[in-house]
């Protein structure tokens, strides 16, 4: 029936199919807006992109699906002509890559090796370049990617693969805003692939440049924060550590500052602090590395946090309004409140030791959390949110929704932040 | 008591089945002769019945021919194996084009157990290679035909193998083999000089040399199929053409070395001619199709697609020349004009036999072409792709001369009426009748 109604089909088909067979660099698929069509091919190539017109997406598209539906129900899937089967099964993911049917019957021929898997990466590739936010065929390219990397690669063509599907996850994230399946596939290549882990690095900065380009992005932000945590996870001395020491002289310097007087009292803290202020001071770092990694515990950790506390900072000021931005600072502000709990837990755990007697283990448990708020990494952190707080009150229109957003966020610190810590005050400045 | 129940029960069924009808009625020979015209499914079926019929339905005799393309192609070799063992040498013909997954050790017992296979169908089994056509060769000296379309591991040792113990060849197609030979094809044409049908397409190692040694040895071939052996001249057809009379279809597609000196001595030698492919053969000239037209008249299927120096003289000679034309591609042919189409619609071969036409990517055809065609009562499908003067009111009135004709082009289907909503009576009887 559905070949009577449009023999052309299968040439338009088979025109699609030569495009890919010619052009292995293909980058794009389009559907151009020609309502009428004359006697000649829809199918445009040019500059490794391929244009279909849209008088004919219609009728081929039923013609595709009908013919497959047919040969399904007859089950006769795995006997038809692969030639022709290719062909249908292309323009049909082309056309509609949201349909998990089709899908299955290409996982069925990768299955059966029938279709190469390297094949099937770039066609669900340029299936997603029209589509960015098909989550199926994502979910297929993880498949097909589980698949190749159960066999051992060798190391050029694992490196192709990862660059490759990153490639792939940021077109869709550039398509489409807030493209969640994007970024959940880019975490999910991160966490998989293998060479992965040596890229962190290089997508740390990645990311930095995106979230500053894309500010009301939660997807992106959410990358950079999974991206946060894996890079606490595997740290260690790195060519960042220059880039840090930056930041944390200038995240520091507020300790220098009388307001905060009296920390010295603490002597808890007053061991890290010394430590790191001063050294922190010296113009020509004399080790190797600027801000001892090895020698200070949690260094980097607290390094990584202020860089990312510092970026937010700079963006919130520069894009008000963006609520994305204040969630990704709330996710830092609960990072650095766990690691300040456990700079405090690891310095009293130390002093317990250089006081030779154990503390029973229920006044230990009280004194680190009455004494928490007193740890000046936390003071200085509360310090950083009273500042830009403080400074979001304004009057124009987005800047009265970020005021409303800086609201909301005095709200949380609050509620969550600080009556976690078992009576204390919320923190203040002295110069209130 | 029980016990005797169960025996009266098995009893009955016992007699129940000798006393069937079907079964008194006709003797065992008779069943097992008409077993013998059934395919493989019925004989399946009809094995699953009774136990004296799975017996009869499952005689080797009637395995004689089995074809597994339209019935399964996923078998593994074991199916082969015991498929061998139970035909043994009734087994006359069978087809396992497709089976991807057989490999030489099934075929190798195949070979052993059914000696007087005749016709045997491997195409795309890649898996087998240059040991099962050796064992062929031991085992099965009557065979005819083979085909071993795709098998792309198979070299020249399997065609020296065929030809030593197969000399009553007379139909293989190796095409796709891309590993064979001038020297394989020579030692077959020297081996099976019954040999009628040779297909060897996209083997572009086959060269003049070895086209020259099959037509000096095999002077019955029929059917020629060197399509893409891209190496072939004019030397290669001249022999053929001179040896073999009885040539019914040759394709030369894909052999762009080719001039018109082909056409010419095909026309002087080759009258039986019916098929000719030369899609891609860009050197030939009107000159070429004009000797041809003047002496093979009974030439029915023609594929000249992007033969680009044709005009419209070649349609001239061809519409006067041949009047059983039944099939003409002229796709790429960028020189013919609406003039060649009248020719071809005024001739004979038009109005009775052409079904079928071509016209793909003709830059200068018309919707004057179309008019021209209306004679051709026939006509069941053209093609028109790419023809940017051709434009929809134009095929439009073809239709409406032609009403059962498939027109190929790329313009959008008259989208059907919309169906209408709801087949349902808008009123109840009553209402109506009130």
């Amino acid at each position: 029936m559905s070949e009577d109604s449009f023999p052309a089909a299968e040439k338009i088909l088979t025109d699609i199919e030569n495009v890919f067979k010619r052009d292995k660099d293909l980058k794009d698929f389009e559907i151009l807006p020609v309502t009428v069509g004359e006697n000649k091919s829809p199918v445009i190539h040019a500059e490794h992109t391929l244009g279909l017109q849209q008088w004919c997406v219609r009728h081929l598209y039923l013609h595709v699906y009908h013919k497959l539906m047919n040969l399904k129900q007859q089950q006769r899937l795995r006997r038809e002509d692969p030639v022709v089967l290719s062909r249908l099964l292309l323009g049909a993911v082309l056309l509609n890559p949201e349909c998990t049917l089709l899908w299955n019957i290409r996982r069925d021929f990768v299955v059966m090796g029938r279709f190469d898997p390297i094949c099937e990466l770039h066609v669900s590739a340029i299936a997603l370049s029209r589509r960015p936010k098909a989550s199926e065929a994502f979910v297929y390219r993880r498949w097909v990617l589980n698949r190749i990397i159960a066999s051992p690669l060798e190391d050029a063509s694992s490196y192709h693969l990862l660059e490759e599907e990153l490639r792939v996850s940021l077109m869709a994230a550039d398509r489409y805003p807030n493209n969640y399946y994007a970024w959940n596939h880019r975490m999910w290549i991160m966490s998989h692939l293998p060479k992965a882990s040596e890229m962190l690095s290089a997508e740390w900065t990645f990311s930095e440049t995106w979230v500053s380009r894309h500010v009301s992005e939660h997807s992106g932000l959410q990358y950079r924060q999974y991206l946060l945590k894996k890079v606490l996870q595997h740290l260690g001395h790195s060519e960042w550590c220059l880039t840090l020491h930056k930041t944390l002289v200038n995240f520091l310097g507020p300790l220098k500052n009388s307001t905060f007087y009296g920390l010295e009292d603490f002597h808890l803290s007053k061991q890290l602090h010394l430590l790191i202020t001063e050294d922190f001071e010296k113009k020509e770092p004399c080790t190797q590395c600027p801000i001892f990694c090895e020698q200070i515990p949690f260094v980097l950790h607290v390094g990584l946090l202020a860089y990312d506390l510092l970026l937010v900072t700079e963006l919130l000021t520069l894009y008000p309004g963006h609520e994305a931005l204040w969630c990704h600072r709330r996710f830092i502000l609960f990072s650095l409140y766990s690691l300040s709990k456990e700079v405090f837990a690891k310095l009293s755990e130390d002093s317990d030791v250089t006081d030779g007697i154990p503390l029973p283990k229920t006044q230990k448990l009280s004194v680190l959390e009455s004494d928490f708020k007193d740890c000046f990494l936390w003071r200085l952190v509360m310090w950083y949110e009273e500042k830009l707080l403080s400074g979001c009150a304004f009057k124009t229109p987005e800047e009265c929704y970020q005021s409303k957003l800086a609201h909301r966020h005095r709200n949380w610190i609050d509620n969550i932040l600080i009556s976690r810590v078992p009576g204390a005050s919320p923190p203040r400045t002295q110069n209130e | 008591m029980i016990q005797s129940k169960g025996n009266k029960l098995e009893l009955r069924r016992v007699f129940m089945e000798e006393e069937a009808l079907i079964n008194k009625k006709l003797p065992k020979e008779l069943l097992l002769r008409i077993f013998s015209c059934l395919d493989v499914v019925s004989l399946c079926r009809c094995a699953q019945v009774s136990k004296s019929w799975n017996i009869l339905a499952l005689d080797g005799s009637n395995w004689q021919r089995i074809d597994l393309f339209d019935f399964q192609t996923d078998v593994e070799g074991p199916v082969i194996e015991n498929l061998s063992r139970r035909c043994g040498g009734f087994l006359r013909k069978l087809s396992l084009r497709g089976c991807q997954s057989i490999a030489d050790g099934s075929m190798k017992l195949f070979a052993q157990l059914c000696n007087n296979v005749e016709d045997l169908n491997l195409n795309l089994c890649k898996k087998i290679t240059d040991s099962t056509c050796q064992a062929l060769s031991k085992h099965c000296p009557k065979l005819q035909r083979l085909d071993l379309g795709s098998c792309t591991v198979i070299s020249d040792l399997s065609l020296k193998a065929l030809a030593d113990g197969c000399p009553a060849l007379t139909h293989l197609n190796i095409s796709w083999c891309e590993n064979v030979t001038q020297n394989g094809v020579e030692a077959l044409a020297r081996g099976c000089p019954k040999l009628r049908s040779f297909m060897c397409c996209g083997c572009t190692q086959v060269n003049d040399a070895a086209v020259n040694v099959l037509a000096e040895h095999c002077n019955s071939l029929e059917v020629v199929n060197l399509f893409g052996c891209n190496n072939i001249t004019d030397e290669a057809v001249t022999r053929l053409a001179d040896n073999c009379y009885g040539l019914r279809y040759l394709c030369l597609s894909g052999c762009p070395l080719l001039t018109d000196t082909s056409l010419i001595v095909l026309a002087q030698q080759c009258h039986l001619l019916s098929t000719l492919e030369v899609a891609g053969c860009s050197q030939f000239t009107d000159t070429g199709f004009q000797a041809l037209a003047r002496s093979c008249h009974l030439l029915e299927k023609m594929d000249l697609e992007e033969c680009i120096l044709i005009t419209d003289t070649t349609l001239m000679h061809l519409g006067m020349g041949c009047p059983r034309l039944e099939k003409l591609s002229l796709s790429h042919c960028e020189l013919i004009t609406d003039e060649g189409i009248r020719h071809l619609g005024m001739s004979p071969c038009a109005a009775e036999n052409l079904t079928v036409l071509e016209l793909d990517n003709c830059p200068l055809i018309t919707d004057a072409s179309l008019d021209n065609l209306v004679s051709c009562h026939n006509l069941q499908r053209i093609d028109l792709y790419d023809c940017q003067l051709i434009t929809h009111t134009g095929i439009r009135r073809l239709r409406s001369n032609l009403p059962n004709i498939m027109v190929h082009a790329y313009f959008a289907p008259v989208t059907p009426p919309p169906a209408v909503g709801g087949t349902r009576q808008r009123y109840c009887r009553c209402c109506v009748i009130l």
